[in-house]
């Protein structure tokens, strides 16, 4: 009778701890698993009808107990749904995704290493800017990574998949923080101009994400931010007869009305003007900067402007000058190679002379990219050819703030979907 | 005679309720397919509310899984034994691939209950998702139901008219034979879905729209699942009933039955060890085709989250490696003549570690990425697949010469030379082809793709030719020594050799349970991979110690199953 309730009391403990150990907390296994061991060993030391059970009990928790001692790792995909435009913020952001739901890490290597399947990314930011002439290192980052098969390393072969596409399927935002993250790396800084996406996200079947991340935003949170919230927008734009008159409400109207932006307007046009205000300004809002030859600094909005001449309210005395272009500086420039884009900052003339000796002025009409369109006659100058550069210029902003730098990307989208439905009917 | 074929039928009307599963999938017909929407939202799922969705399906699953292993396994290799006893005249093959098919019966009914289960569960709980797979693959599901029908119907004429047709044996092979191949279009079929959610194909990958259910079938994974799946059912079906043998032995009362349950523990465990030597070319196969679809889920499945999976898995399978070895070795000392077996046992035992050590060297880490490489620094150099490679097919070869040189030793006596300078030559030759072909892995010569697609072939080509050299060696030469018999002691062997038996048969049992979540975890968070998400509470890849913890639990339901059944097959007696 005392073997019978031995046997029954030993059994009934070992499977008592072998449930306890699968069902306990990880900080209880080792001592489940110490008392499992204890009774298991009794049940098969001395009871041989239960030792055959016993034994193969044993071996299910010793395979249990290998695959509990080794690190534990649960693994949900976290996804970047929002983030204030912000360097720290993109950066830890992006390390996340590329050690996560990205899976960057696994091929690429962080350092030099020999056996790492993908280029090695501790210096690629400097090289990125250097590879395709024109393109910034972010500009070349988001090409390679939309279309992985653009630019392939010499050495490594074409095995990186589209990122953007299922399974991984990174966001633009989660795209734009891995850039950032990797242009940490390198220690450069990391360029937060927003991007738009060089593919159609959506493929064949109409569900364009670019779209869709625009219009899935809220536009009842997109009209708060609009009037009240971080945007304030109201204070210097006038819709459906409201604002624009200055955050005391007794101020000028300096932006345009928006009553009917979007009926005219395309999407990615109200991305660009809420982003980079200062790309393109609406004729009557624009603002200008330049110094004369007496060295006079002119700030203020533009009244009227023709090829010779400029009329400016100034900002501080509130009173109207007229000025002749031709009274503006002359600024020597130091480089033609840093010429990047002159039109956009604004010269309007130049002045030079070429390696060959000969000589050349006139209004810049615009920029091809390696050669300059100058004069009535449109000659063309190649900026290597250039020795010495001067010019005169007027440069030309908006008031608004950059709202990329203002708002998080969800506090953008949401702008953007109320500032669609604009579109001269009323909200 | 009439009262056998009473009881065939009558056995059929009391199994009525397993014909009406498939009689389901034939209502299916009447539904009118329409696409689901592949974004699911969470919904669009059922939860209980004292255990989460997921575990009910995995648990279910994996108990299905592993009984349809069994019952599709095992009338293999009855069919071949009923053969080779038919051959032979010998009445204990007979009798012991009827016991075998007992087995197979009870569990039968099992398998079709947990499928019921199953079934229902996931139109229960998943019912988004199990519409989407039954819009693909819904001529599939009622061909499958209908091979049901017949596969209930040809297992029951083929058990119950065992003595009937007792005189007509080749009658009643043929039987056996038409049974398994019902068995493996049903296994395949099966295999349809199941790689379909792996590895996508035959749909528009935007809107999950049928466009070719031949592509949706033909997968990417689907004949590698059906090879290694064939093939692992034999080894699996093998290690259990070698296991159920053991058990029979090890409580076994009289000399008679300790000799019959030798014997067969002894044939289920050849059963077994013939499965698992071609097994892991079949897994390099599929592991292959999975990296073939998709990068990202193979370097996932071996080189980050799972990677930890993936040792314990060599692990598992080093333990069967080394208990083989050691079960062979056993049996060996009860034949007489074995000296040269035991003076080559040492040499075998280091190469086996050696090659377990490299196989469970882990490529990259999870949990160690913060080392900011891709590679661990001191292990890495045999983390690859060349180090691997060479390691796998050195184990395979090692065991099989195991094998051959226990086959070879019975036959001789001790002072005779039992293996020829011509088989040694192949021996030596294979072995060194396989180390050289590994270290040329290691060259820069060599690409990714003439490493994946020529070198890892070629070795693997270079063992299974030695294997079979050697087998057709052999097997010439025991033709010109026929009169020679094999000195064995059956009913002889130490008690410790059964519990290897048993060690191996829960082995694979585990292996199979651990495979069956790595399968399903790679897919992360998807129903179908890339093509329709998993948005449900449970939707991330849990611990590999929940894993673990999960199929312990499953493995227990399992075995308590099968003692059900092996407890009915001795009231039977």
């Amino acid at each position: 009778m005392g073997t019978k309730i031995f046997k029954a009391t030993s059994i009934f403990f070992m499977l008592y701890a072998f449930f306890g150990f699968i069902f306990s907390l990880p900080e209880f296994l080792f001592s489940w698993s110490m008392w499992f061991i204890f009774c298991s060993f009794i049940t098969i030391i001395f009871f041989r009808e239960a030792r055959v059970g016993a034994f193969i009990l044993f071996i299910i928790w010793g395979y249990s107990f290998a695959g509990n001692i080794i690190p534990q790792q649960e693994f949900r995909k976290k996804s970047i749904k929002d983030v204030k435009r912000n360097a720290e913020l993109f950066i830890r952001a992006g390390k996340e995704i590329f050690n996560g739901k990205g899976m960057c890490y696994l091929c690429h290597s962080i350092g030099p290493s020999r056996k790492a399947r993908c280029p090695d990314l501790l210096k690629a930011s400097r090289e990125a800017g250097m590879r395709k002439a024109g393109y910034s290192a972010k500009e070349y980052f988001i090409e390679s990574l939309y279309k992985p098969d653009a630019y392939i390393v010499q050495g490594y072969s074409n095995i990186m998949p589209p990122i953007w596409k299922p399974p991984i399927s990174l966001t633009p935002l989660e795209i734009e923080t891995v850039i950032a993250y990797v242009q940490s790396l390198s220690g450069d800084a990391v360029d937060l101009t927003p991007f738009v996406p060089p593919v159609d996200l959506g493929g064949k079947d109409g569900k364009n994400e670019s779209d869709q991340e625009v219009l899935t935003g809220d536009p009842i949170r997109g009209k708060d931010i609009f009037e009240s919230g971080k945007g304030k927008c109201l204070a210097c734009h006038k819709v459906f007869g409201k604002g624009g008159e200055g955050e005391d409400g007794k101020g000028e109207t300096i932006g345009p009305d928006l009553s009917e932006i979007a009926k005219i307007n395309t999407i990615n046009y109200l991305k660009e003007s809420v982003l980079s205000p200062n790309m393109k300004i609406t004729a009557g809002y624009a603002f200008v900067d330049f110094r004369t030859k007496e060295d006079l600094r002119v700030e203020g909005k533009v009244i009227k402007e023709d090829s010779a001449s400029i009329i400016v309210l100034s900002d501080e005395a509130k009173i109207e000058r007229e000025f002749r272009k031709s009274d503006i500086e002359v600024r020597e420039l130091l480089s033609p190679l840093d010429f990047d884009d002159p039109v956009t900052k604004g010269y309007f003339w130049v002045k030079g002379s070429l390696k060959n000796g000969a000589q050349f002025e006139g209004e810049l009409i615009s920029d091809e990219g390696e050669s300059l369109i100058v004069g009535v006659k449109k000659e063309k100058v190649l900026k290597k050819e250039v020795a010495s550069l001067q010019g005169r210029r007027i440069r030309r902003y908006s008031k608004m703030p950059e709202y990329g730098h203002v708002l998080s990307v969800n506090e953008f989208n949401d702008l953007l979907t109320y500032l669609v439905t604009l579109k001269g009917n009323g909200v | 005679m009439k009262s056998s074929w009473f009881h065939l039928f009558s056995s059929l009307r009391k199994h009525f309720f397993y014909i009406l599963i498939p009689l389901f999938f034939l209502g299916l017909t009447f539904v009118n397919p329409s696409y689901a929407i592949l974004d699911t939202k969470e919904s669009d799922y059922r939860q209980f509310s004292f255990i989460n969705s997921r575990t009910v399906i995995w648990i279910t699953a994996q108990l299905h899984l592993m009984l349809a292993a069994f019952v599709l396994g095992v009338p293999l290799f009855v069919v071949i034994i009923e053969y080779i006893g038919s051959l032979k005249k010998e009445a204990r093959y007979d009798k012991m691939a009827k016991e075998f098919m007992a087995l197979c019966m009870t569990a039968f009914s099992f398998t079709a209950l947990t499928g019921g289960l199953l079934l229902f569960c996931l139109i229960a709980l998943y019912p988004t998702f199990i519409s989407y797979l039954t819009d693909i693959f819904f001529p599939v599901m009622i061909t499958y139901g209908l091979l049901f029908i017949f596969e209930t119907v040809f297992l029951y004429i083929y058990y119950y008219s065992w003595e009937i047709l007792q005189t007509h044996k080749k009658v009643h092979i043929f039987l056996g034979v038409i049974l398994n191949v019902i068995g493996l279009f049903i296994m395949a079929l099966s295999n349809s879905w199941a790689t379909f959610m792996m590895s996508p194909g035959g749909v528009n990958m935007d809107t999950g729209k049928l466009i070719s259910l031949w592509g949706a079938i033909n997968n990417f994974t689907w004949m590698p699942m059906n090879i290694h799946r064939l093939i692992a059912n034999v080894a699996f079906g093998g290690a259990l009933v070698g296991g159920y043998a053991a058990i029979r032995f090890i409580y076994s009362t009289s000399d008679e039955e300790r000799v019959h349950y030798d014997w067969m523990g002894h044939n289920g465990f050849f059963i077994a060890i013939s499965g698992l030597i071609p097994l892991p070319f079949a897994g390099y196969w599929m592991g292959k085709e999975i990296y073939e679809y998709n990068q990202a889920m193979g370097i996932r499945m071996m080189g980050d989250l799972f990677s930890w999976l993936f040792i314990i898995q060599a692990g598992m399978i080093g333990v069967l490696f080394i208990s083989s070895n050691y079960y062979l070795w056993c049996r060996a000392e009860r034949v007489e003549g074995s000296s040269l077996y035991r003076q080559v046992r040492p040499w075998l035992i280091s190469v086996l570690i050696i090659c377990i050590a490299v196989w469970i060297t882990p490529h990259t880490l999870f949990g160690m990425k913060n080392t900011m490489s891709s590679h661990h620094p001191v292990l890495g150099v045999l983390g690859i697949m060349s180090a691997k490679n060479t390691a796998v097919n050195l184990l395979i070869f090692i065991t099989f010469l195991s094998f051959f040189l226990y086959l070879k030793n019975g036959n001789k006596e001790e002072s005779e030379k039992s293996v020829s300078n011509g088989e040694w030559i192949i021996i030596a030759i294979t072995i060194l082809s396989v180390i050289t072909i590994g270290l040329l892995g290691y060259t820069k010569e060599y690409s990714g793709d003439i490493r994946v697609n020529f070198l890892t072939p070629l070795q693997v080509f270079i063992v299974l030719s030695a294997i079979v050299m050697l087998l057709v060696s052999f097997f010439f030469h025991k033709k010109k020594t026929e009169n020679e018999k094999q000195n064995i002691k059956w009913g002889d062997m130490p008690e410790r050799s059964q519990y290897i038996l048993i060690l191996i048969a829960v082995t694979f049992t585990s292996l199979m349970g651990l495979m069956g979540y790595a399968r399903s975890g790679i897919r992360e968070n998807w129903h179908v991979y890339s093509l329709m998400p998993d948005n449900s509470a449970n939707s991330f890849t849990p611990t590999l110690g929940v894993a673990m913890n999960t199929i312990a639990l499953i493995l227990v339901i399992y075995f308590v199953i099968l003692w059900f059944i092996f407890w009915l097959n001795t009231l039977r007696k």
